[in-house]
């Protein structure tokens, strides 16, 4: 294996985690949710050349993982999304979790219902990111990032309430 | 909801059975609106190249006259001619990569607008064929009633016959060529386009 492939493999298994989230975010089917990251991983690989060491290597990952997953359209030989069957898909050890992860299942399952933009934004903030950064990675204003964080919040809120569930 | 706690239980979730391919010569893209447009022209590309050779062989097929034979492969040259620069264009075009590494709405703008200036440039194409189209059915109306061209040379029927022509060719290839990259292409700029309005302030 060429020593440029194997560095990436590392840089890969370092972000995983962080690339996995994503496709849970944008995708409530597994297999869907395997299609995604596989597709995040293809253009990651497709365009590290690119990457000039401006910025951090995991920022650069962040947003092509955020952009690549905005375009990426579902395979259409699969069913529409079912929102009520979401708990099958998560994970096994996930449907026989504690309390936290039963929150995080909840979660995954209301923001399917966020727009592409509103899951981005999220992401970022359970990230860690300031206003500012989440503006700057989705090429808006800083104010106009805080508005859209609180909107979707609240949209998120209103979801989870609606589900019967309260975090 | 306290987001604070939602936060911290993200950050703990467990994602060390995540696995990750040990190659990456097999993995592909499949489902991006890019690499579906570039599948589809692909498939366009092998049937404009069997239409072309249809085209070309016509008068053998068909045994037309010997005398059509030079004004008909003038006009074969002159279609080829057109063909071979617009499906090297289209082909250059979607051979350049698409950049993901931009901002959010820089890389949405970029990928709309390369979709848009496809189905521009595919509509162009369409048109440019209608003076062909038109000849073409000329040349056949003379083919089968050459009496009709030379009896009606100077009454209206023929007019009326070559505005009959011109008109269904505009028509057809007006309404085929928008329709076909409206349906083919301008779903995914239309989805792009309602991503990018998600951007906006509002």
């Amino acid at each position: 294996m060429k020593a440029k492939e194997q560095e990436f493999l590392i840089h890969l298994e370092q972000h995983k985690g962080m690339l996995h989230k994503v496709s849970k975010i944008y995708m409530d089917d597994k297999d869907d949710q395997q299609d995604l990251f596989q597709e995040i991983i293809y253009q990651l690989w497709k365009s590290h050349n690119e990457f000039k060491g401006n910025s951090q290597l995991s920022t650069w990952m962040y947003r092509v993982a955020i952009n690549t997953s905005i375009v990426y359209l579902k395979k259409e030989k699969r069913k529409p999304e079912k929102f009520d069957s979401f708990p099958e898909n998560i994970p096994e050890e996930e449907n026989d979790s504690d309390e936290k992860e039963s929150q995080l299942a909840h979660f995954y399952k209301a923001i399917q219902k966020l727009n592409k933009i509103e899951k981005a934004i999220i992401f970022y903030q359970l990230e860690g990111f300031s206003h500012k950064e989440i503006g700057n990675h989705l090429g808006i204003s800083e104010g106009n990032a805080r508005v859209k964080l609180n909107r979707a919040k609240d949209k998120l809120k209103t979801i989870i309430k609606s589900q019967g569930y309260e975090l | 909801m306290n987001f604070n706690n939602l936060q911290s239980e993200w950050q703990n979730e467990n994602t060390e059975n995540v696995s990750i391919p040990t190659t990456l010569e097999k993995i592909h893209s499949a489902n991006m609106p890019l690499e579906k447009i570039k599948k589809n022209l692909k498939k366009e590309f092998i049937y404009q190249i069997l239409s072309i050779i249809f085209i070309g062989v016509f008068p053998l097929l068909y045994k037309l006259p010997k005398t059509a034979y030079a004004p008909y492969y003038l006009l074969f040259t002159m279609f080829l001619a057109v063909c071979i620069y617009y499906l090297v264009k289209l082909y250059i075009f979607f051979k350049r990569l698409n950049n993901y590494t931009l901002n959010t709405k820089d890389s949405l703008y970029e990928t709309y607008f390369d979709i848009r200036l496809n189905m521009e440039m595919y509509k162009t194409f369409g048109f440019a064929l209608i003076p062909f189209l038109i000849l073409y059915l000329l040349g056949i109306l003379y083919n089968k009633n050459p009496d009709f061209v030379s009896t009606n040379l100077t009454n209206n029927s023929l007019l009326l016959a070559v505005f009959g022509i011109v008109a269904f060719s505009f028509l057809y290839m007006g309404f085929a060529v928008e329709w076909w990259v409206n349906h083919y292409y301008g779903k995914y700029a239309k989805e792009i386009r309602n991503v990018i309005d998600q951007l906006k302030e509002d």
